[in-house]
């Protein structure tokens, strides 16, 4: 059986950053990938299911869909929209009903801006100029500046973007700076070796030494590895799902594994723009980079949310949940011939479409299935959809100062775990009565199994999360080394 | 009705449900298919025969929709399907294509005759074992058939185009899980060539790289007054 110092399950930024950071202290790393280890040349530019699944995870849950965990070598550094925030200190100071905070005490946006300022130097994060941003987010910001609202230009890891649109299936341009450009090339150089298409089933402690036994398939093979420290990796879904398979061999697991399933407070909207707007012939939805390059933390002190633009793959914001039973001047379903037709209208110069993240609570648990597939089940949704009430009235109020009609992108049926911020099932916190993972990424009872990924933070943040997260995996790797 | 049922669970009240609505309107017990390859169409079916006629004379007093508001064109009496979309030919198969059908309707019933969900293949992502739909299949067509036979008397492909509007609507007042098939049929769809090409999309790598009209190239807000190069503190 081979042995590792490090075995590392997962190769987004919870466990690239790790490998690399364990690689370089001249630990030897194993880096296990579920998915394909496609380079720029393999990827394709389209937004058809089929090619998108390539590329996104879909994960079918009980009465839902939850996608965009990363599913190909480097995570979702491939797959995401490339804006990179620091988390103000306002959504480290969250607290639960009782008053309690969410984040351990020691986190702080002082405390985690030296991590911060590794992860930005790695992933050349940088704030975007006006003429990088497409027409489409230029309507956001007009319809916000209409408001009296504020708006940042974004941070991003794009360089020479060639603005084709396709960001989320991979940019086919190497404009992006995912993982597979930044840190992985360090770790294969420092020794870390890469095995994808390697499915991790269970992991259980060693019983002959220190450390742990991970058992893997890849294709019809099954193997089992040791590794002295096991850095578990997988995702906000695939993670829980993976230590809930070896709840059996791991007994002393909190059971608050899978609990507490947060989408970041995610709400998507699409805006009907009137013909008013001005240079609205020129103004393509799908032209540009799928962020739009802003961002606005105008509601965030008072509201807990922020927004940003957003276009996705494009014509697929014709997904959006349009319809009334009032105006005439829309379909009364969103499907059907009258949609049909109303689609014909409204593409592509009059839709905008833009996000909202927020300092929510989560409303869903990851379980598994007999198969021991993950599933995710929704709990109660009384306080998200407070939130997304209150997001609804204010947001649709900032669009009406512009004349511009607001939708959900989806039905509120399927809100909520439809996201791409896929956050704290196995969260992090000071005590195992709490949480899943100590302070430090440690698993609570198991030495040396740690979990440093999207699974582990806390609570919502607001902003987008993988900066966040790409800096408690610095801190994490920093702290494993120091162990020794 | 509860917010939150597994599938085995759903699956268990959708045939009780169909069980206590439809013996009223049919007044004989129904057999829900429920099985990927099932094989045989209408006649398979325990129930009314389907079709135009029988579609006129099986509706029952729990129809609650107004034929008087409609206005039902030849193309809405048909239930034929010119094709199914790259589903398989199969009952299921049947009834999907003729949901895809309802959500984005196809040339063939549709006065500008643009291309719809048939034309488009997308009845077929609902078979495509890459895809997380699959499973859901069976549980689809269940919901679509008990609500069909209850109200119409016959399967949902089987059942005039304007009576699955009805019925679609129906199954979603019912479960609201539907919208994530009607989800996928706009999906797919709307990312589909076919789709691309008649709204004037150029689809990827097409002419947008570089466009020289991109951009307002302007300010256009004002930034929050504590950011710092885009983060706040």
């Amino acid at each position: 059986m081979d042995s590792y110092d490090v075995v590392v399950i997962g190769s987004g930024y919870g466990g690239a950053i790790p490998a690399t950071r364990l690689a370089e202290a001249g630990m030897s790393v194993l880096l296990l990938e579920r998915g394909k280890n496609r380079g720029t040349g393999d990827l394709t530019q389209s937004d058809a299911p089929v090619e998108i699944q390539e590329v996104i995870d879909l994960v079918i849950a009980r009465n839902n869909v939850a996608f965009r965990t990363g599913k190909l070598v480097g995570g979702a550094s491939i797959n995401m929209d490339g804006a990179f925030f620091r988390m103000p200190q306002k959504s480290f100071e969250a607290r639960d009903g009782k008053g309690r905070r969410y984040w351990p005490e020691l986190y702080s946006r002082a405390a985690l801006d030296p991590y911060y300022e590794k992860a930005e130097a790695m992933m050349k994060i940088r704030q975007v100029g006006w003429d990088e941003v497409p027409k489409t987010a230029g309507l956001f910001g007009m319809m916000l500046d209409a408001a009296g609202a504020s708006c940042e230009l974004s941070r991003m890891n794009y360089h020479n973007c060639l603005q084709c649109g396709f960001c989320s299936v991979g940019c086919v341009f190497d404009r992006k700076m995912t993982l597979r450009h930044t840190y992985l090339p360090l770790a294969y150089a420092a020794g870390a070796t890469l095995i994808s298409e390697a499915t991790v089933s269970t992991i259980e402690p060693s019983s002959a030494s220190s450390g742990y036994l991970v058992s893997y398939q890849r294709g019809a093979a099954s193997t089992v590895v040791h590794g002295t420290r096991v850095i578990v990796a997988g995702g906000g879904i695939h993670t829980s799902a993976l230590l809930l398979r070896s709840k059996a061999k791991l007994p002393k697991l909190s059971p608050h594994v899978g609990k507490n399933f947060n989408n970041n407070g995610e709400f998507a909207f699409v805006g009907l723009v009137p013909e008013s707007f001005a240079e609205l012939s020129s103004v393509f939805c799908y032209k540009g980079m799928e962020n739009g390059g802003l961002m606005s933390f105008h509601w965030y002190d008072e509201e807990g949310f922020t927004l940003h633009p957003g276009a996705g793959l494009e014509p697929t914001v014709l997904t959006g949940d349009f319809k009334s039973a009032t105006d005439a001047a829309l379909p009364s379903r969103s499907w059907g011939l009258e949609y049909k037709r109303f689609a014909e209208r409204v593409y592509p110069h009059k839709l905008i479409a833009f996000s909202a993240l927020g300092l929510a609570d989560g409303h869903a648990e990851i379980a598994i299935d007999g198969a021991g597939k993950p599933d995710i089940v929704t709990t109660d949704r009384t306080a998200f959809d407070a939130y997304i009430d209150r997001l609804e009235e204010i947001v649709t109020a900032v669009g009406k100062t512009s004349g511009i009609t607001l939708f959900p992108s989806v039905p509120r049926e399927l809100s909520g775990t439809t996201s791409a911020h896929l956050l704290s099932a196995c969260r992090m916190a000071e005590s195992a009565d709490d949480g899943v993972v100590d302070p430090d990424g440690q698993l609570f009872g198991y030495e040396n199994l740690y979990c440093c990924d999207a699974s582990a933070v806390p609570y919502s943040l607001a902003v987008n999360p993988a900066l966040t997260i790409s800096a408690i995996a610095e801190r994490t790797a920093e702290l494993i080394v120091t162990k020794g | 009705m509860p917010t939150e049922i597994d599938r085995r669970e759903f699956v268990r009240i959708a045939l009780m449900a169909i069980g206590a609505l439809t013996l009223p309107a049919c007044n004989r017990p129904l057999a829900v298919v429920d099985e990927p390859d099932l094989a045989g169409g209408p006649d398979s079916i325990v129930g009314p025969d389907a079709g135009a006629d029988s579609v006129s004379t099986t509706d029952t007093s729990t129809d609650t929709t107004s034929d008087a508001d409609q206005v039902v064109s030849e193309y809405d009496l048909d239930p034929a399907l010119p094709s199914l979309g790259g589903a398989p030919e199969t009952a299921n198969g049947r009834v999907v294509a003729a949901f895809c059908d309802t959500i984005i309707p196809s040339a063939h019933r549709d006065p500008m005759a643009a291309p719809g969900a048939l034309e488009a293949n997308v009845p077929a992502l609902f078979f495509d074992a890459r895809l997380p739909a699959a499973p859901l299949v069976p549980l689809l067509v269940s919901l679509l058939n008990a609500q069909s036979q209850t109200h119409f008397g016959a399967r949902f492909d089987a059942i005039a185009p304007f009576r699955r509007i009805d019925v679609v609507e129906r199954s979603l007042a019912l479960f609201g899980e539907l919208e994530f098939a009607i989800q996928l049929v706009k999906l797919g769809y709307f990312s589909s060539p076919q789709a691309a090409t008649h709204l004037g999309y150029p689809g990827s790598n097409a002419g947008y790289r570089n466009d020289p009209d991109l951009t307002y190239d302007k300010p256009l807000t004002t930034p929050h007054p504590l950011s710092v190069a885009g983060n706040i503190p």
